[in-house]
């Protein structure tokens, strides 16, 4: 029971066979080093725990055994979801089907025939588990079920988890700020002027004409000529600055950062699962587009994963919305509609460019023009992708000849032309010329 | 009646709006991708990839091939049905036409890491890098008695369809590709297999 503990612990969810068995013959030093290690282990988790002991083993061995093909949910994943399986059978049912579910098929058993028949006529691997197991097995079924009867309850009355507000300030409080102390400095000119007449008043002198706003401004900004010439000065300093720098950025979309139809992250997928950039992308070795995945690649996955750790089932439903996918059922149904994914990178029809020319035959990793996707959650455009970019990065990248029967002769003839210690970079074998791109 | 007093300070009002248009810079809004010089030039009328077009009624660029039909390049053919039997008859009878070469095992590894590493480990032994709310996937390894007796039809048929959780790698993998998958990770197999004998003849 410990070792079991000790698998949850550690990890080990999957062999039901793995090496932590296996150990027995291991009397030299590293094998009672690990076993006292082990005890160790145990004692901690003893000390960290105080849960009832038969629900972690069920756990692990549901996880190791039957979670390739069941929930414990209502949904069917390849076989039907567990939950409530306790209110539908008995135990010596269950025992019998998962020992040798064909054998109770076989006899005419009218449940499993039904069931055999409505899963396609899968037939489930016979499990070779001890009657203990299997019972624990379905008490940690039950008790999944139960928990998940009493979470939906539990979180409509604490209310649901909002996203994090927009950080930045909305230009409308600034506006009403600014409005709101205007009025107060009016006001409280007015209450001013009006306490010192009643001053000038109360000692006999005369009331001065109020002078009219615009003679005011007029008269002020006489008296200020120095000061107004510097402030525009300096306002004109900056307008040209900026003025510059907005002319020269149009047309280049670096930062450029869209809402997605999906709120798909990039960290989650590529940066913590560490799934590679070409799983998804699979055309970018290929072909001259690095590819948007079609909803069957995002299935491979989300057939089982039907929750986010951030966004719950409202992010990845999107996905089965666009399959019209019943997760209940694992059915795909006839309405099917393209999810509507906004492009990023957006290079000008004028200029060609080819990822598996980039990614294939230069091994250039992703991340040299796309930046650390890994760490992005929503995605950004990180390179400027100008030409002087690109020239750039052909004019500083050495192209690998060695070990390429292709380029064994044209390094030569090259080497000839440049001067044996010259370095073979992309713009001396033409990628600088002005066809390669735009034609 | 416009004074030329007013009209004075009409203009400097012009060159005031002026200067404060030039400060809201085009790149302050990152939602926005802002603006190009000529986008008649940039943009031309050709139907792009994933975008949407009218030509057709369903609003996609690109239409599904017509069923039956193969792209020219790449081989489709696959006559096995997705049913237990397909599976069986695929076992028995397809065998692999890649030719077991050092090179193509390199590049099967090389297939495999992109496509297959984050579900089944870098080793095969269905430790992935995909967590799932703590948990890893709920892979087998390609080493119980169960995976280790199966062909390389069983294989390329569970690849090519799916089994069980995996969903199908046909649109990610060439059947050249599968092939090489496949004789990597019947290297990892032999690999282990002569690892056990190896501690079983050093006990």
């Amino acid at each position: 029971m410990i070792y079991l503990h000790l698998r949850t612990l550690s990890g080990f969810l999957h062999n039901t066979d793995n090496n932590l068995f296996n150990l027995n013959h291991t009397t030299d030093m590293a094998g009672t080093k690990r076993m006292i290690l082990r005890v160790a282990y145990a004692f901690l988790f003893l000390l960290l725990s105080n849960t009832a002991f038969s629900q972690p083993s069920g756990e692990a061995l549901f996880k190791g055994n039957c979670a390739q093909c069941h929930s414990t949910g209502d949904n069917k994943v390849i076989g039907p979801g567990l939950k409530n399986i306790h209110e539908r059978r008995d135990i010596e049912w269950l025992l019998k089907w998962t020992k040798n579910s064909q054998a109770l098929v076989k006899a005419g058993d009218d449940y499993a025939v039904k069931i055999f028949n409505d899963y396609g006529k899968v037939v489930m691997p016979n499990q070779n588990l001890k009657d203990d197991e299997i019972i624990a097995i379905y008490d940690y079924v039950k008790a999944e079920g139960q928990k998940a009867a009493a979470v939906p309850a539990a979180t409509t009355g604490g209310g649901t988890t909002e996203p994090i507000a927009d950080q930045k300030t909305s230009p409308w409080l600034i506006i009403t700020i600014v409005i709101s102390l205007l009025v107060l400095y009016r006001i409280l000119n007015r209450i001013k002027k009006g306490l010192e007449h009643a001053l000038l008043a109360k000692e006999g002198k005369p009331i001065p004409e109020p002078v009219p706003a615009k003679q005011a401004t007029k008269n002020w900004i006489r008296g200020n000529k120095k000061l107004i010439a510097f402030i525009l000065l300096i306002l004109f300093v900056w307008g040209s600055v900026e003025g510059w720098y907005a002319l020269a950025g149009i047309g280049i979309q670096q930062g450029y950062e869209p809402d997605q139809p999906i709120k798909f992250s990039h960290k989650l997928h590529a940066g913590t699962n560490k799934i590679d950039c070409q799983y998804c992308h699979s055309s970018a070795a290929k072909s001259r587009h690095a590819g948007i995945p079609s909803a069957n690649v995002c299935m491979n996955c989300h057939k089982y994963v039907q929750e986010g750790p951030v966004y719950g089932k409202e992010e990845i439903s999107k996905i089965y919305a666009a399959l019209d996918y019943d997760p209940n059922t694992g059915n795909y149904g006839p309405n099917q509609k393209p999810i509507q994914w906004v492009q990023v990178h957006n290079l000008p029809d004028l200029a060609y460019f080819n990822h598996s020319q980039h990614v294939t035959v230069g091994k250039i990793a992703c991340q040299t023009c796309h930046g650390p996707v890994e760490e992005m959650d929503v995605l950004y455009q990180f390179s400027a992708l100008t030409m002087g970019w690109c020239i750039d990065c052909h004019r500083t990248t050495e192209v690998k000849m060695e070990g390429n029967a292709y380029y064994a002769d044209y390094a030569m003839w090259l080497k000839e032309k440049h001067g044996p210690d010259v370095k073979l970079t992309v713009d001396k074998i033409g990628g600088l010329e002005c066809s390669r791109c735009h034609y | 009646m416009i004074t030329e007093k007013m009209m004075k300070n009409l203009s400097t009002l012009a060159v005031l709006s002026f200067i404060a248009l030039m400060y809201s810079s085009c790149k302050s809004d990152k939602k926005h991708p802002g603006y190009e010089f000529m986008p008649d030039m940039y943009r031309n009328a050709a139907v792009k990839t994933y975008r949407v077009s009218d030509f057709f009624n369903d609003s996609l660029s690109a239409l599904t091939p017509v069923a039956g039909t193969m792209p020219r390049g790449i081989n489709t053919y696959f006559p096995y049905p997705n049913t237990n039997e397909g599976y069986e008859a695929a076992g028995a009878t397809l065998t692999n036409p890649v030719a077991l070469t050092d090179l193509t095992i390199e590049e099967g590894k090389e297939l495999y890491t992109i496509k297959c590493r984050h579900c089944h480990g870098e080793k095969g032994d269905g430790k992935g890098t995909i967590k799932v709310k703590g948990d890893l996937f709920p892979v087998p390894s390609y080493f119980d008695e169960t995976r280790m007796a199966l062909k390389e039809g069983h294989m390329f048929f569970s690849i090519t369809y799916g089994k069980n959780l995996m969903g199908p790698h046909a649109s990610l993998l060439s059947q050249e590709e599968r092939w090489k998958v496949i004789h990597y990770i019947q290297h990892l197999q032999k690999n282990y297999l002569a690892e056990q004998n190896k501690t079983a003849a050093g006990n």
